[in-house]
């Protein structure tokens, strides 16, 4: 990956999705480091002393703005004992500490041809954001490239960045998206989704059936449990390892 | 203000106070002073930079060294700069970077070729070497002292899988004609840019156009570290693969002081490890720790920051050396810059000709009693060095032009540091000589 860099940034905005969803925009007191889509940034609570050397408890999150942006995006949910602690720190005009970027969830040369099916479960949907907002921002340059988004929430106000996809549908030759959502009649306009899955999860047999190509690659963001049934059914689908690209944390 | 804090400012103000006691210039008093080839150009800044990071008492690569390698990748356009320990460290790292596994099928092998010169620093060469590659020695031009392209082409084996060579004493090779090569026989292209920082080809820095590009921050070169160098590339394979060769050939990434950056330090599978085996102490890479210190690194902070100017400088020095030397291009074949470049001069490269009335030798042992220092071309013929008599190798040609570079090149030095008067002083003392050995042969 590229060359980290510590910042100090501040809260500028909160957006909550409910059921302990967040969607964070941090300011740094310095430029941003340059960085590819689905990379990922440290963030810590604690004040850092750069003279110390030492960096305190941190914790890792994909980075869900555009490279060109001059902020810092992170979307996370509360899970444990940090993200908790985030929950009730963080307001706007907070100071926090990032280091970034870091990671090669990387979808190799952004400017190509080759196919790819991007699969999130929830806020793993966050490292794909940044890849399809470079895609809108370089769609007058940039040749068209198959990108087939397969989403999937627990309910249809749970969708991050959905003006993004709306956009990104619509502007975007090769684009797609489907949703996947646990609600069986599910309150949600078009959003330029091109299938909307009702009372369902991810199903990755039907995604490569549907979706899939001799050279398509598949990048799959989300809980561990959901990248586990991905990888392995994917697999026995008869995709070769090289072409299961997954982001996963402890 | 903590009282550390202020203690900290105090002791940097007293910094730049003892720098304007112990360094004040000293005039020139020719015929007296030293007229040195290279040399260190610093102010009180990169003393306090220095005394700074001391104060941190961080004792390996920390802060300074992340600001260093962010600067540097951005003064060039690169995305990812390593700060390595020297640039002969830079170089093994890069050469070594092209045999990671993570290049699949397209990795170097023992047994592979790489294309280079002998008439350059050993330690273009020694990485090759010591990776269990072949080396093919091209021969070099006269006047631009840089690979001649078109034995590169001819030079070209079944084995051959990269091209790794310097820009000569700053002076860009011909890019154009080498990337064709490259692109057409599927290279990997290392540039080693240890004397070339800052020189352009076609208005683009060097170090830009290859896979791979090298640094030296030798105090000799462009701008300093003391010792230090640095690794640079745009290819995210090879950066990742750069940086663990650098350290110790592990697969983490975790900075000192650091652990778990990369968020999953006890869940992977590595090799035939117990899975979570922690992630600190998984290797990827047969590596080694090249790593340089913030010490080095701040200092290189401030130097960063006065480079483009040693650059104007140095291209003026060479300016005013090329016009000195013109009066005698009787005896002297004189640098030419390559076409379409714009070098960053590391040097002023002269050979005397075949027919002139005295030696290479002859001149620089004048020049040396007068206290003007000059350099031969590194290692003449790196074939003739005690060190490769029995390497395993392959030339493209009989190396004329790399022995006569041996024989009959040297270089004056272009630094910063060298001022108007010095450079006339010289000029006034390359007269002296040749006009007595013009003398001598009538």
């Amino acid at each position: 990956m590229g060359n980290p860099a510590r910042l100090r940034a501040s809260v500028t905005g909160i957006v909550r999705y409910g059921e302990g969803v967040y969607r964070v925009t941090l300011r740094p007191e310095s430029k941003v480091p340059r960085f590819k889509p689905g990379q990922f940034t440290h963030l810590t609570l604690d004040d850092v002393d750069p003279t110390s050397g030492f960096w305190p408890e941190s914790r890792v999150f994909s980075i869900a703005s555009n490279p060109a942006d001059p902020v810092v995006e992170i979307v996370y949910s509360v899970k444990g004992r940090y993200t908790s602690r985030m929950e009730n720190e963080l307001t706007v005009g907070r100071s926090v500490w990032l280091k970034l970027p870091y990671g090669s969830f990387i979808i190799e040369h952004l400017a190509s041809d080759k196919p790819v099916v991007l699969i999130a479960g929830g806020t793993g949907i966050t490292p794909f954001i940044g890849f399809v907002s470079e895609l809108v921002r370089h769609n007058q340059e940039w040749s068209p490239r198959p990108v087939v988004l397969h989403y999937g929430v627990r309910s249809a106000d749970m969708i991050i960045h959905r003006e993004l996809l709306q956009t990104a549908s619509e502007v975007l030759e090769s684009f797609q998206w489907d949703l996947w959502t646990e609600e069986r009649s599910p309150n949600f306009l078009s959003g330029g989704v091109k299938a909307v899955h009702a009372g369902s999860i991810l199903d990755p047999r039907l995604i490569v059936r549907e979706d899939g190509g001799p050279e398509t690659a598949y990048f799959i963001s989300g809980p561990p449990a959901m990248i586990k049934n991905c990888r392995e059914t994917i697999g026995e689908c008869g995709i070769g390892r090289a072409r299961i690209i997954v982001d996963e944390w402890e | 203000m903590g009282k550390s804090e202020e203690l900290r400012a105090r002791i940097l103000d007293l910094t730049a106070a003892y720098f304007a006691e112990k360094f004040r210039p000293v005039p020139f008093k020719p015929g007296q002073s030293p007229v040195r080839y290279a040399g260190r150009i610093f102010d009180e800044r990169e003393l306090q930079r220095l005394v700074e990071a001391s104060l941190d008492f961080w004792l390996t690569s920390g802060r300074f060294s992340e600001n260093f390698e962010q600067e540097f990748a951005a003064f060039l356009g690169a995305e990812y700069a390593f700060l390595v320990n020297s640039g002969s460290s830079a170089n093994l790292v890069a050469m070594t970077a092209l045999t990671s596994p993570l290049l699949g099928e397209k990795r170097l092998q023992p047994g592979d070729e790489v294309l280079t010169v002998a008439a350059g620093f050993p330690t273009t060469v020694n990485p090759i070497i010591q990776n269990g590659m072949v080396p093919v020695f091209v021969d070099v031009e006269p006047r631009t002292y840089n690979v001649r392209v078109d034995q590169v082409r001819d030079a070209i084996g079944p084995r051959t899988r990269a091209l790794f060579i310097a820009h000569t004493l700053g002076n860009p090779c011909d890019l154009d004609r080498i990337l064709e090569i490259v692109a057409e026989h599927d290279l990997f292209f290392i540039e080693d840019c240890c004397d070339a920082l800052g020189s352009k080809y076609h208005g683009r820095l060097v170090g830009t156009f290859g896979h791979l590009a090298t640094y030296s921050f030798y105090p000799a070169h462009h701008m300093t570290t003391g010792e230090g160098g640095a690794v640079v590339t745009s290819d995210e394979t090879l950066a990742r693969a750069a940086r663990s060769i650098r350290d110790w050939g592990r697969d983490c990434y975790c900075a000192g002081g650091e652990n778990n950056t990369c968020g999953k330090r006890f869940m992977g599978s590595y090799g035939r490890l117990p899975t979570g085996y922690d992630h600190k102490y998984v290797y990827s890479h047969v590596g080694y720790n090249l790593k340089a210190t913030d010490l080095q690194a701040a200092i290189g902070v401030e130097q960063l920051k006065k480079l483009p100017e040693f650059i104007i400088r140095r291209k003026g020095n060479f300016a005013t050396w090329l016009d000195g030397f013109r009066r005698w291009e009787l005896f002297f074949e004189l640098p030419l810059p390559t076409p379409g470049s714009d070098p960053a001069w590391f040097a002023f490269p002269v050979t005397v000709r075949d027919d002139a009335p005295f030696s290479r030798t002859e001149l620089t042992d004048f020049l040396n009693c007068k206290l003007i220092e000059t350099r031969n071309m590194f290692a003449g013929n790196i074939l003739r060095q005690p060190a490769y008599s029995d390497i395993r190798f392959r030339s493209a040609s009989d190396l004329q032009m790399t022995d006569r570079v041996m024989n009959d090149a040297f270089f004056l030095g272009t630094y910063p540091g060298l001022s108007g008067e010095q450079i006339s002083y010289v000029l006034g003392v390359v007269s002296e000589f040749v006009e007595l050995k013009s003398r001598g042969s009538k």
